[in-house]
């Protein structure tokens, strides 16, 4: 029973720190220009294909395919800022968040006609597994949970401590007061959409050992991130990274409860979570 | 002080009217090689009226609900289960779940409408996902496999089997919907919804009873999207019920649908529905004519790049673009008139 309980709480904190990865691209956007993106889940597909794809073709050793997903994910965070968003500046906020799920259609199209649409694998960085607790865990699952916490923490400190980071967030606050403080909301809106997508890239990067990647995957990947996003508490990076951890722990715990019904008993837990705490679960 | 005035009823209604006559004359139009216009027309409808229902919650009360598909869904399998399983009439299987559809609402709104913005939609989206999946999953609904066979709705044999006549129903209750919607938005009670959406607080402080005009209208729209997903099962494809068409995304869809419409305007939700969803076949019939080869590989790409156009080139939504550019017409109709006349002796 307590290896059983261990077990679910190691696999729930190994996927959860993908959601946490991509909620901490949520935060980045939304701290930045108000904007909920939904092409985030995009992000990850487009990491993961982009590396599977060079590392399929044999001539790429495993560092620089990723290498080259993590620069195609952050050259697509870039276009799709200088495409989508910035004709776009002036609109409200719910026009930004359609326009990304325009956004998110184009991109799943592009990858289905550039890498077809079967399932694309990536041999893991480092194989082998480890015991932990008396569970055995991936090394490649180490990687992902270190991924979340050092992202998590250069996030935390570069939004509160660095010059980019502060104006950054002046950006959300108030574009306006902002500009006339010298700081570009345009170049703020790129820098974030680039940072954001590299953080996808990377965990779509991650998740692909593990879980292989095809071009539909994205979608469910990026609202699940939306869900730890909202769950901890937007705008806030560790918040996000709890709220991924723990709806990873309860997605495994509902899936070993019921296989069938795994989403509703989790999605019912997150509901009752908000309920509970209608500002998110680390809002003062 | 600038008092709103009640507007004009022969101005209020002459969009209904307009649109009564469009769709006596669209099967009209829609002949011979055009025939197959027919179900794309119903499907229209069946999306307008959802999204209507979705105008009012996000458009006027500004309340966000990313899990309508899941009401959809939800009122197309009651009404399916109710009229194979329950071996009740087709109409009243069709009350049963619009009833149903609405007690759900209520219950769920009960629940999560305490919460705001960006945290009701993350309630609403689990709300979606937790319906869908029980349409994927459960014995009673079939599965992934869905239901076959439902019994149609068939008014006596007036509509049975002939697309034109399954045209002129589901549009029938489409523009019921939309001519209740109107008189709803021009009436004091429209213009509560609006102070919701401006500020809670001083709309509570006028003394409007924020959450339960809140819920009224999310309990409409549950019950909306319900009628609609009855409309699906019993009049569009009866043959065959799958839970394909109730998925995650498609809440999205409806949400997109409602902006590219305009949210502000009651006829958002038809014009949205009605665009978005002839698009894919406007590209089809698009590339066909211009002798474009494997159009179904990039059609998905295309619908992408065209709805980022249309929210670049309309931010408002097109139904708001639509009066910006009549309004112009007019003035420029009327500069014209007026040089005609000055230069006249």
């Amino acid at each position: 029973m307590q290896n059983i309980a261990m077990l679910l709480l190691v696999k729930g904190v190994m996927i959860g720190s993908i959601y946490a990865l991509i909620s901490l691209g949520f935060n980045v956007i939304y701290r930045t220009t108000g904007v909920l993106n939904f092409a985030q889940g995009e992000f990850v597909m487009v990491g993961g294909l982009s590396a599977a794809w060079a590392s399929g073709t044999g001539r790429v050793p495993l560092a620089g395919a990723i290498g080259i997903g993590l620069g195609t994910a952050a050259a697509v965070g870039w276009l799709v800022d200088a495409l989508a968003i910035r004709p776009l500046r002036q609109a409200s906020a719910s026009v930004q968040i359609i326009a990304t799920v325009g956004v998110s259609i184009c991109l799943r199209a592009l990858a289905a006609i550039f890498w077809g649409t079967d399932p694309c694998h990536l041999p893991p960085l480092q194989p082998g597994s480890v015991q932990l607790a008396g569970v055995a865990v991936e090394i490649q699952n180490l990687w992902m949970l270190g991924a979340g916490a050092v992202g998590m923490a250069a996030l935390a400190v570069g939004f509160r401590w660095t010059a980019t980071g502060r104006a950054m967030r002046a950006c959300a606050e108030n574009p306006e007061a902002a500009r006339l403080c010298g700081v570009n909301p345009g170049r703020m809106s790129a820098l974030a959409f680039t940072l954001s997508a590299l953080l996808g890239g990377l965990g779509g990067i991650l998740l692909t050992p593990v879980l292989s990647m095809s071009y539909d995957r994205g979608t469910m990947l990026g609202l699940k991130g939306f869900a730890a996003a909202i769950l901890g508490g937007l705008g806030h990076p560790v918040a996000g990274v709890a709220g991924g951890l723990i709806l990873g722990v309860l997605e495994q715990c509902s899936a070993w409860y019921s296989s069938l019904y795994k989403e509703t008993l989790a999605l019912a837990l997150v509901v009752i979570l908000l309920l509970l705490r209608p500002k998110g679960l680390l809002a003062r | 002080m600038n008092v709103p005035q009640p507007i004009p009823n022969r101005r209020l209604f002459r969009g209904p009217a307009l649109l009564l006559v469009a769709i006596l004359a669209f099967p009209l139009a829609a002949r011979g090689d055009y025939a197959y216009l027919l179900p794309l027309g119903q499907l229209c409808a069946i999306y307008g009226i959802i999204v209507t229902g979705l105008t009012l919650l996000m458009g006027f009360t500004g309340q966000i609900s990313l899990g309508h598909a899941g009401f959809y869904g939800f009122g197309a399998y009651v009404g399916a289960v109710a009229a194979t399983a329950g071996r009740l009439p087709v109409a009243a299987a069709l009350g049963v779940a619009v009833a149903a559809g609405a007690l759900l609402a209520l219950a769920a709104g009960f629940a999560v409408l305490r919460l705001h913005g960006h945290h009701l939609a993350l309630a609403t989206l689990c709300l979606g996902v937790i319906l869908g999946e029980f349409i994927n999953k459960a014995q009673i609904t079939g599965g992934a496999g869905g239901m076959f066979d439902l019994p149609e709705i068939t008014l006596g044999g007036l509509v049975k089997g002939s697309a034109a006549g399954k045209f002129y129903l589901v549009w029938a209750v489409a523009w019921l919907v939309v001519l209740w919607a109107v008189q709803l938005t021009a009436s004091p009670v429209g213009r509560a919804l609006k102070a919701i959406q401006g500020d809670e607080g001083a709309a509570a402080a006028a003394g409007i009873p924020v959450f339960w005009i809140k819920l009224k209208v999310f309990v409409i729209s549950g019950a909306l999207a319900a009628l609609a997903g009855t409309l699906y099962a019993f009049v569009y494809t009866p043959s065959y019920l799958g839970p394909e068409e109730f998925s995650l995304m498609f809440s999205v869809t409806l949400v997109t649908m409602a902006v590219i419409g305009g949210m502000g305007n009651v006829w958002g939700g038809l014009a949205g529905a009605a665009v978005m969803t002839s698009l894919h076949e406007l590209i089809t019939l698009g590339g066909e004519k211009l002798g474009i080869v494997q159009v179904a590989r990039w059609e998905q790409l295309i619908f992408g790049l065209l709805l980022a156009l249309i929210l670049i080139f309309c931010p408002e939504g097109l139904m708001p673009a639509l009066g910006g550019w009549a309004q112009r017409a007019r003035a420029w109709w009327g500069r014209r008139w007026k040089m005609r006349t000055r230069l006249e002796p």
